[in-house]
């Protein structure tokens, strides 16, 4: 590697050449660019008018993966907003505005995703930017949708600190304009705990394996703290901590297999999990594969990536959304019938931002008289109340922005009201909000040291 | 036929620092972008030191950007200090030190095991990073939450960007300096033919340990800078091997022969990275047979091919 | 105890066939071949396209033969079309060669394959367990070392007993003596490449029913792979041999002792045995510049 080293002396071929590979690149590569929105009026000064003022388009821009391990995730998320959009197009918009989807692909790094988030708000001018899992990714981006004025609805990032203007530090407030609309890695944890002590109270040990990230980490602190309240006798093993999406399980199976636990809690999730429990079942350790152990994860990953779920009878802990509601139930039927596949934490968690945001800006609407400013439509979100969604309501919260539902989890059972869904929970328990999220500003461990 | 070339180059130079200046009118996002190309930019120069002029590909470097990244993040997270110019100086120092110690090790190789041990010790810190939880912050990182210049808060990514601007200049005067003076071409005389300067009594490792040293410097104050622009720092973001990978890259696409040719490259690669990530599927695609092409037919970079042809012209 | 040290063989088996066929790429053509991950994604992804065409157990044991040989093709495709051209230009030009071919395959697989993480477990499933003393063991781990073990035997006698494996040894010491000898030295290269790729592949097509694939993952084998190449000393199949069990041992010991840092210590172990042996256990001397 030597500067004019002289071994190498371009010709006019090789120029050519140069020029075909580049047109080539560029053909393969780039579609056109995608030409900044033409910049729309800025947000309309309210008017005294009663008759209303033509609405505008409502964007919303979605980042999430669409490639790689956490596709299984990220892909659903893309398509049930396409779907959710299309169907409130065609019944008219939301307050008579008819709404586009911008997708971007989540990159690896936080700040290649932060660049989505500011290419978004800036070149796309979107309203809303929704999607986002990662906790680590959605602090990175609440700052720059605040600073822009748009709305950040987290809701596949479960940190119940998300909104927060300094995850450390809670008296700092909460962004303006960032809101998260699903549940939180608390509701998880706590809702594992309740699991075990409702639906096998006669557990006396359980293991615990996490993957080694900031998800994995709070899990592991919360469901410990939550079981040492409710099931003190139990033995709780040191938790193992695979590296994500690193799924040779193969040892941290063998210390399951000697410790013989009756109850392992594991928030893997993706292909991490159903890796994980491939791995596992050979060694007939599980009920259901000849053994006594109890499974507690996130089984329905298995319908994400296309397979049925190899053992029932093991329980789930949940997002929001419960399939006894029919409009939810028909929206999870039609992705499973389009797509052979179902990853039903995407779609719940989906559902809930694009529902949020339509009840805001309809609730602007009808106390304006008009189409709203994004202001007002923010004064709206936060003074929401209730959102109405295909899975029930929810409640917003406003000191922290949070959007807090009524869950259901428990053993998946199979099919047996013909749904083509096995999500039936049998038996299951009910968790008000209360019982299941913290209280605002507090975080999940401080929450349940209180109990 | 010198100063014609320098002309040219006049020519080139001018417009840019005037652009560099008004890119804020083309509004926030644009903005953005230039900051970062700039920022990445100081890196990618501090790489040529070791590829362009000592002969040595160091896959590593993110080790040095992302030091400075996390002194800075470090300090802001631990002692609650947001002031630029406490900041700054201890990442530069800390960036230094890393550089010696790592350098010690490396310096002894050549050529495949130099890259290799630059791999090694650049995953090794990354791995660190990422478990040692209460320190970094592990994956979630580490949050900068404001920054102080002097007792005066800084209000905008605009405001800031100017500060990019200048740090990106005083860094690029500083190099030129060094890569002229008698040390930069002693440098050149190693790399060229390592026999001859050391019958000419040359200490090889001590100019490789210098070069290393300053390179490592300049990463970090790229990485410090970094931080502070983009708020928010994860091991993945500023330790991981791809983020290595993209200096490298960028350092090739705008050509390692050239003095300015890893600016070029640092400009190409952000613009291109924004534009096909966000308009086409296939990035990856792209990128690799954006490489792979000048890997084979112009492996001097854009800066090298018309280098070459001005001289030839 | 016993589990430990099957799970390490499991990972130490892989790691040693993808790592020897990095070494022998360098040995022969002196290439650090980054690109070697993406072969190993291939041969997982390869497999699969096989597996799903039917369920019998056979055709899954054959999977990752097939899957190996058609990475060891195109392995060739991608040396003579494309890495031929940077030969000379020197050492760290063709590893950015190999660089850039990363990017490409990542998404050429996306293109072929989905986006989504794949997997097929079936063949696990279908041999069951063994007990091993007290506790039991999949047989399907049992046949993947092996049959690892097998093919590293085969791989010797080829290099060492076969003519063509003298061939290709004696390339690597001096293609200019060897090819004044009549040797096509590119057929060697050709031939190298292939088996590279092939083990590469083969290992893929074995991990397939483990930990089936998803984009990303060719990196991480990359890394280990390097880490492996480097410890045991680039160009030494005994090298790759003894640090792939050794990276694989302190992993599985490491999990269950020291969980906390486990990643770094295959790191840590890589920086010290290039501080205090730079060319690795059983690599030879160090080429000056």
């Amino acid at each position: 590697m030597k500067i004019g080293d002289g071994m190498y002396k371009p010709t006019r071929r090789d120029f050519l050449k140069l020029l075909g590979a580049g047109a080539a690149w560029a053909l393969l590569g780039c579609a056109q660019p995608q030409k900044p929105a033409a910049t729309p009026t800025p947000t309309p000064t309210p008017t005294p008018k009663p008759t209303p003022t033509p609405p505008k388009e409502l964007k919303i821009g979605i980042i999430s993966f669409r490639a790689g391990p956490a596709a299984a995730f990220g892909v659903p998320a893309h398509n049930t907003l396409d779907y959710l959009v299309e169907q409130v197009n065609a019944a008219g918009g939301i307050a008579g505005a008819k709404v586009k989807v911008v997708h971007e692909d989540q990159g690896l790094s936080p700040s290649d995703t932060v660049e989505k988030a500011k290419k978004l708000c800036l070149q796309d001018k979107v309203d809303v930017v929704t999607g986002i899992p990662g906790t680590n990714h959605t602090l990175a981006v609440a700052p720059v949708c605040d600073e822009n004025n748009t709305f950040f609805l987290q809701c596949q990032a479960r940190a119940e600190y998300g909104t927060w203007k300094d995850p450390e530090d809670p008296s700092k407030g909460v962004f303006d304009w960032v809101f998260h609309t699903a549940n939180s890695t608390t509701s998880h944890a706590v809702q594992a705990a309740y699991i075990v002590k409702e639906l096998f109270p006669e557990t006396k040990v359980i293991a615990q394996i996490h993957q080694d990230y900031a998800y994995g980490y709070d899990n592991y602190n919360y469901f410990t703290a939550a079981i040492k309240k409710l099931m003190p006798d139990a033995e709780l093993l040191d938790p193992l901590y695979p590296k994500i999406f690193s799924p040779d399980y193969t040892p941290y199976v063998s210390e399951l297999v000697e410790a013989k636990p009756d109850f392992i809690f594991t928030s893997l999730w993706g292909t991490d999990f159903t890796r994980f429990v491939d791995q596992l079942i050979p060694y007939k350790l599980l009920k259901g594969t000849g053994g006594n152990t109890i499974l507690e994860g996130y089984w329905d990953f298995y319908p994400a990536i296309g397979r049925d779920i190899p053992v029932f009878g093991h329980p789930q802990p949940f997002n929001q959304g419960s399939i006894e509601y029919e409009e939810y139930r028909n929206i999870l039927i039609w992705y499973k019938k389009k797509y052979g596949n179902l990853e039903i934490a995407a779609v719940a968690d989906i559902i809930s931002s694009f529902y949020t945001f339509k009840a805001a800006v309809e609730k602007a609407y009808d106390e304006k008289g008009a189409f709203p400013t994004r202001d007002e439509i923010r004064d709206a979100m936060e003074n929401l109340g209730k959102v109405s969604t295909p899975y029930g309501e929810g409640i917003m919260r406003k000191e922290d922005h949070r959007v807090l539902w009524t869950i259901e989890c428990g053993v998946l059972a199979e099919d047996t009201k013909g749904y083509g869904l096995p999500y039936l929970y049998k038996p299951k328990i009910t968790l008000e909000p209360s019982k299941h999220e913290p209280p605002a500003f507090m975080k999940g461990t401080d929450w349940i040291a209180k109990w | 036929m010198r100063d014609e070339l320098k002309n040219r180059k006049l020519f080139l130079y001018i417009p840019f620092v005037i652009v560099l200046f008004i890119i804020p009118l083309g509004g926030e996002y644009v903005t953005y972008l230039t900051g970062l190309a700039l920022v990445f930019g100081i890196a990618a120069l501090s790489l040529n030191v070791l590829l362009g002029y000592t002969g040595l590909l160091s896959f590593g470097h993110a080790l040095f950007f992302g030091c400075g990244a996390y002194s800075a993040g470090l300090l802001v997270k631990h002692f609650n200090i947001t002031s630029l110019e406490i900041l700054l100086p201890v990442s530069i120092v800390s960036s230094i030190a890393l550089a010696v110690l790592v350098g010690l090790i490396c310096v002894r190789h050549t050529r495949i095991y130099f890259t290799m041990l630059t791999i090694a010790i650049s995953q090794l810190f990354y791995a660190l990073a990422h478990k040692l939880r209460p320190i970094t912050g592990g994956d979630d990182g580490i949050r900068i939450y404001s920054v102080h210049i002097f007792g005066h808060e800084v209000g905008s990514i605009t405001e800031f960007y100017y500060y990019i601007v200048v740090t990106f200049f005083i860094s690029l005067f500083c190099l030129r300096i060094i890569l002229r003076s008698p040390f930069g071409l002693t440098l050149q005389a190693i790399r060229d033919s390592e026999l001859r300067a050391r019958f000419a009594g040359v200490s090889i490792m001590s100019y490789r340990l210098a070069a290393f040293t300053i390179s490592g410097l300049f990463a970090g104050i790229a990485g410090a800078m970094y931080a502070l622009y983009l708020g928010q720092i994860s091991p993945d973001d500023v330790l991981s091997v791809l983020r290595s990978g993209e200096f490298v890259a960028m350092t090739l696409l705008g050509g390692y022969t050239s003095f300015i040719g890893p600016i070029v490259g640092s400009f190409l690669f952000t613009y291109l990275k924004a534009i096909i990530s966000s308009a086409a599927l296939y990035w990856y695609l792209a990128f690799g047979i954006l490489i792979v092409s000048i890997v084979i037919f112009v492996p001097t970079g854009l800066m090298g091919e018309i280098e070459k042809r001005w001289r030839i012209g | 105890m016993i589990p430990q040290i099957i799970n390490g063989l499991i990972f130490a088996s892989i790691l040693f066939l993808v790592a020897t066929g990095l070494t022998i790429i360098w040995g022969i053509l002196r290439v650090v071949n980054f690109a070697h991950g993406s072969f190993y994604l291939m041969g997982v992804f390869i497999a699969y396209s096989i597996t799903r065409l039917s369920t019998d157990p056979a055709l899954h044991l054959a999977a990752p033969f097939i899957a190996g040989a058609i990475t060891g093709i195109v392995g060739i495709a991608f040396e003579r079309g494309l890495l031929k051209n940077v030969y000379g230009r020197g050492e760290l030009f063709e590893l950015l060669l190999t660089y850039g071919m990363i990017f490409v395959f990542m998404d050429v697989f996306r293109i072929l394959w989905g986006s989504m993480p794949i997997s097929d477990p079936t063949i696990t499933f279908k041999l069951g367990v063994i007990p091993l003393g007290g506790p039991v063991v999949p047989l399907y781990n049992i046949y993947l070392i092996v049959i690892a073990a097998v093919l590293a035997a085969l791989l010797w006698f080829l290099l060492i007993k076969t003519k063509v494996g003298m061939i290709i040894r004696a390339t690597s010491f001096d293609t200019e003596v060897t090819s004044a000898f009549g040797v096509n030295v590119n057929w060697v290269y050709a031939l190298t490449f292939f088996l590279g790729c092939f083990l590469a592949g083969f290992a893929g097509g074995l991990m397939l029913p483990i930990t089936g694939a998803w984009i990303g993952l060719d990196v991480d084998m990359l890394i280990l792979a390097l880490v492996v190449l480097v410890v045991g000393g680039m160009g030494s199949i005994k090298g790759a041999l003894v640090a792939s069990l050794l990276i694989g041992l302190v992993r599985s010991f490491g999990i269950s002792m020291f969980p906390a840092i486990e990643l770094a210590i295959v790191y840590l172990i890589m920086v010290v045995v290039l501080i205090v042996k730079p060319s690795g256990l059983f690599g030879g001397v160090e080429v000056e510049g």
